[in-house]
C-alpha cells in the first residue's frame, strides 16, 4: 500500500506539472503566471515522493502492514447509501431512515429505541439547519413524484 | 465609558448575549463555523439599527470562536479552521476521559485571549493598524511561508511525509478559478463541480469527521467514545497544577495571536498554528504535544480568540478585513452605510465605542454560557457508539451539503474521508493538508502580487526588513534541526575518537 500511495503522489505531481506548464504558464512578462505556485509544489511532492521511494527500496522505511479493516468501510458505504436516500427522499426523511436503518440493523437496538432516537435527531437536524439556518433541503425524486 | 453606556442599553445587551449564545451553538456545529455562522445570521440584522446589528454579529463571531473548539475536542471534528490545532490535543484528552478539563481550558484560554485582544483594541487600535499597514505582499508572503514551512516540519513523526502532506494541501487549493488571471478555470479537468474550487468545510469534515467514525467502528472494546466511568464536573475542573501549566501557553498564544490578528490577511488559522508551533518549540514537553496536553488546547484557543479580536483593528481603523469573517462584517458595515477607516472613530464614536464596549460583554456572556454547557457537552461522550456513529455520519453529510447546497460536496466529503483514513494509517499527518489548504490561496495571491510590484525581481523579499527577517527565521527554522544533528554527530565522533 505504501508503494501505491507513493506512485499516486508521483502521478498527481506529474499531472499538476504537465497542466501547469502546458496550460497555465510559469513565468511570463516578468511576473508569475497561474502555474507558478502549483508547479513549485508539484516539484516538492515529486522530490519527496522519490525520497520515500528510495527509502522503500533501501528498506530503511518500516513498511506498515496495512489491511483495510472491514468495519472501517461501514461508515463509507453507509454514507454512500445515505446520499442515495437523500436523492430519493430528500434530506429530512433520509436522515430519519438512515438513522433507523443503522441503529436497528447495524447497532442492533430495539425498534422503539431506534425510531425514537432517529425521530428526535431528525427533528433536531430539521430545526437547526432548515428552520433556523434556512438551508434549503432538497425534496428528492420520490417525494417530488408523491 | 460612552461605549459602555451604548453597550449596556437593554437591546444591545440582549443582542450581545443572545448573539454570543447563538454563536456558541453554530460554532459547535461541525460544518458551519464563524464565516458561515455570521453570513447565515446576517439577514436577521436587516431590521436592526447599525450599532445593534454589528453588536449582534460580533456576539455571534465571539461565540463561534468559543464553539469551534467544542466539536474539535469532543468529536475530533473542528468547527472551523483555527480549531484544527485545538483538535490535535483536545480530542486525545477526551479519549483519556479528560474532556471536561479540555473544555474548561478552551473556555478559559478563549476568554483571556479575547479579553487581551479587546483591551489592545481599546488602547492601541489606531496605532497598531498603522503597523499592520507595513505588511505588504512581500511581508505577508514571508509570514505565510514561515507557517507553511513549519507545518510539515513539526507535525507528525516523519518530516518528509509532513512536507508532502503540506504540498498536497497546496495543490488541492489550486483547483478552481485563478482569480489573478481573471477567473480562468484551473485544474478543474472539465468538471463543473470543481469550477468553484474545493470548499474547506467538506474537506475538513471528511478528513476529521468521517475518518473519526471509520476509526470508531474498528475499536471493539469500548461502547462509547471514552472508556470507563461517568465523568463528574468537579473532577473536570482545572486544579492549581493545571492552571500553572496553562499560564505560559495562554500568554504566548494571546500575544502572538493578537499580533497576527491585526496583520491584514493573516487571520485566526495562521495565529493558532504559529502559536502552537511556538509552544511546541519552546516547551520542555513539546514532544508530548499532539498526544493530549492541555497546553496545546490553551495556546491555540488563546491565539485564535486574540486574533479574532485583533482582526477588528485593521477592519475598523483601515477598512481592511483581517480574516474571512471580517470580510462578511465589512460587507455588513458598508450595507448600513458606514465607511470603516480612521475617520470612523471621529465621525461615528457612538458606533465604534459601543461596539468595543459590547465586546467585553459578549466575551463575558460567552465564557459564562460556555462553562454552563460543559456538563451537557460532556454527556455527549457518554452516548453509545451505536447511536453516536450514525449521528456523526449524518452531521457530516448535512454539514457538507449546507455549505453550497449541493450533493457534490457530500461526495467530496466521503472521498476525502477515505483518502485521509488511508494516509493516516501510513503515518501521513492530516492537519498540514488542511492548514496548507487554508493558507495557500493567500500565499499565492501575495507572492504573485509581490513579484508583479517588483517586476519579477526576488530582491523585494530581501530589501524589505520585515520580510527579510521572516525569511531568515524560516531558513533558521529549516536549518536548525539539521545543524543540531550535525553538532551532536560531531560531538559523538570526537568522544568515540577520544
Amino acid at each position: 500500500m505504501e508503494v501505491v500511495i507513493v506512485v499516486t503522489e508521483i502521478v498527481l505531481a506529474l499531472i499538476w506539472l504537465q497542466q501547469g506548464i502546458m496550460n497555465y504558464g510559469f513565468w511570463e512578462g516578468g511576473k508569475p503566471q497561474g502555474g507558478f505556485v502549483p508547479i513549485i509544489f508539484a516539484l516538492v511532492i515529486l522530490i519527496f515522493a522519490l525520497v520515500i521511494t528510495f527509502r522503500i527500496f533501501r528498506h530503511k522505511l518500516k513498511i506498515n502492514p496495512f489491511r483495510f479493516n472491514r468495519a472501517a468501510a461501514i461508515p463509507v458505504f453507509s454514507a454512500v447509501g445515505g446520499v442515495i436516500l437523500i436523492q430519493l427522499f430528500g434530506i429530512a426523511p433520509a436522515v430519519f431512515l438512515f438513522n433507523v436503518i443503522w441503529m436497528r440493523w447495524l447497532s442492533k437496538y430495539s425498534w422503539t429505541r431506534s425510531l425514537l432516537v432517529s425521530l428526535i435527531f431528525t427533528a433536531f437536524v430539521y430545526g437547526v439547519f432548515r428552520l433556523w439556518l434556512r438551508v434549503p433541503f432538497p425534496t428528492g425524486v420520490i417525494m417530488e413524484l408523491i | 465609558m460612552q461605549g459602555f453606556a451604548t453597550a449596556l442599553s437593554f437591546i444591545n445587551l440582549a443582542v450581545a448575549i443572545g448573539g454570543g449564545i447563538l454563536g456558541l451553538f453554530v460554532g459547535a456545529m461541525p460544518g458551519l463555523g464563524a464565516v458561515t455562522g455570521v453570513a447565515l445570521l446576517l439577514p436577521m440584522t436587516f431590521k436592526m439599527n447599525p450599532t445593534t446589528a454589528i453588536i449582534f454579529l460580533c456576539g455571534v463571531y465571539f461565540g463561534n470562536m468559543y464553539g469551534g473548539a467544542y466539536s474539535a475536542i469532543l468529536l475530533n471534528i473542528p468547527g472551523d479552521s483555527p480549531a484544527v490545532m485545538t483538535a490535535l490535543d483536545g480530542f486525545p484528552l477526551s479519549q483519556q476521559g479528560k474532556s471536561g478539563k479540555a473544555l474548561f481550558t478552551a473556555n478559559a484560554s478563549s476568554f483571556i485571549g479575547g479579553l487581551f485582544g479587546i483591551i489592545t483594541l481599546t488602547i492601541f487600535g489606531p496605532i497598531l493598524a498603522n503597523i499592520g499597514l507595513k505588511f505588504g505582499p512581500a511581508e505577508v508572503t514571508a509570514l505565510i511561508l514561515l507557517a507553511l514551512t513549519s507545518i510539515g516540519w513539526l507535525l507528525g513523526d516523519d518530516p518528509v511525509k509532513g512536507i508532502i502532506a503540506s504540498a498536497l494541501g497546496i495543490l488541492i487549493s489550486t483547483i478552481g478559478m485563478d482569480m489573478m488571471a481573471g477567473g480562468l478555470p484551473r485544474y478543474t479537468f472539465g468538471t463543473v463541480g470543481l469550477m468553484g474550487g474545493i470548499s474547506f468545510i467538506p474537506l475538513v469534515i471528511g478528513m476529521f469527521g468521517m475518518t473519526q467514525v471509520m476509526e470508531l467502528m474498528t475499536v471493539k472494546q469500548n461502547d462509547s467514545l471514552i472508556t470507563g466511568r461517568r465523568l463528574t464536573l468537579r473532577e473536570s475542573l482545572l486544579d492549581k497544577k493545571d492552571l500553572k501549566r496553562i499560564r505560559m501557553p495562554i500568554m504566548k498564544g494571546t500575544i502572538l495571536g493578537n499580533f497576527i490578528g491585526f496583520l491584514p490577511g493573516a487571520g485566526g488559522t495562521t495565529a493558532s498554528f504559529l502559536a502552537y508551533v511556538f509552544q511546541k518549540k519552546t516547551s520542555k514537553n513539546g514532544d508530548q504535544m499532539g498526544k493530549g496536553m492541555i497546553e496545546g488546547v490553551a495556546v491555540s484557543e488563546s491565539a485564535n480568540n486574540a486574533a479574532a479580536v485583533g482582526a477588528f483593528i485593521p477592519l475598523l481603523c483601515l477598512g481592511i478585513p483581517g480574516s474571512a469573517t471580517a470580510v462578511v462584517l465589512l460587507g455588513g458595515l458598508m450595507m448600513w452605510g458606514l465607511q470603516p477607516g480612521p475617520l470612523l472613530f471621529v465621525e461615528q464614536p457612538d458606533f465604534v465605542w459601543g461596539l468595543i464596549g459590547s465586546m467585553y460583554i459578549g466575551n463575558i456572556a460567552c465564557i459564562v454560557a460556555g462553562l454552563l454547557i460543559i456538563p451537557f457537552l460532556m454527556s455527549i461522550l457518554r452516548i453509545p457508539r451505536g447511536i453516536m456513529a450514525p449521528i456523526i455520519v449524518t452531521i457530516c453529510m448535512v454539514g457538507s451539503y449546507s455549505i453550497n447546497n449541493n450533493m457534490f460536496d457530500v461526495w467530496f466529503m466521503i472521498g476525502s474521508g477515505i483518502v485521509a483514513y488511508v494516509l493516516k494509517k501510513h503515518d501521513y499527518p492530516i492537519p498540514p493538508i488542511l492548514l496548507a489548504f487554508v493558507l495557500a490561496p493567500r500565499f499565492e495571491q501575495s507572492i504573485r502580487r509581490a513579484f508583479t510590484i517588483s517586476h519579477g525581481s526576488p530582491l523585494i523579499f530581501i530589501q524589505k526588513p520585515i520580510s527579510a527577517f521572516l525569511l531568515g527565521l524560516t531558513l533558521a527554522f529549516i536549518l536548525a534541526p539539521i545543524v543540531m544533528k550535525m553538532i551532536v554527530k560531531m560531538k559523538n565522533g570526537t568522544k568515540a575518537a577520544g
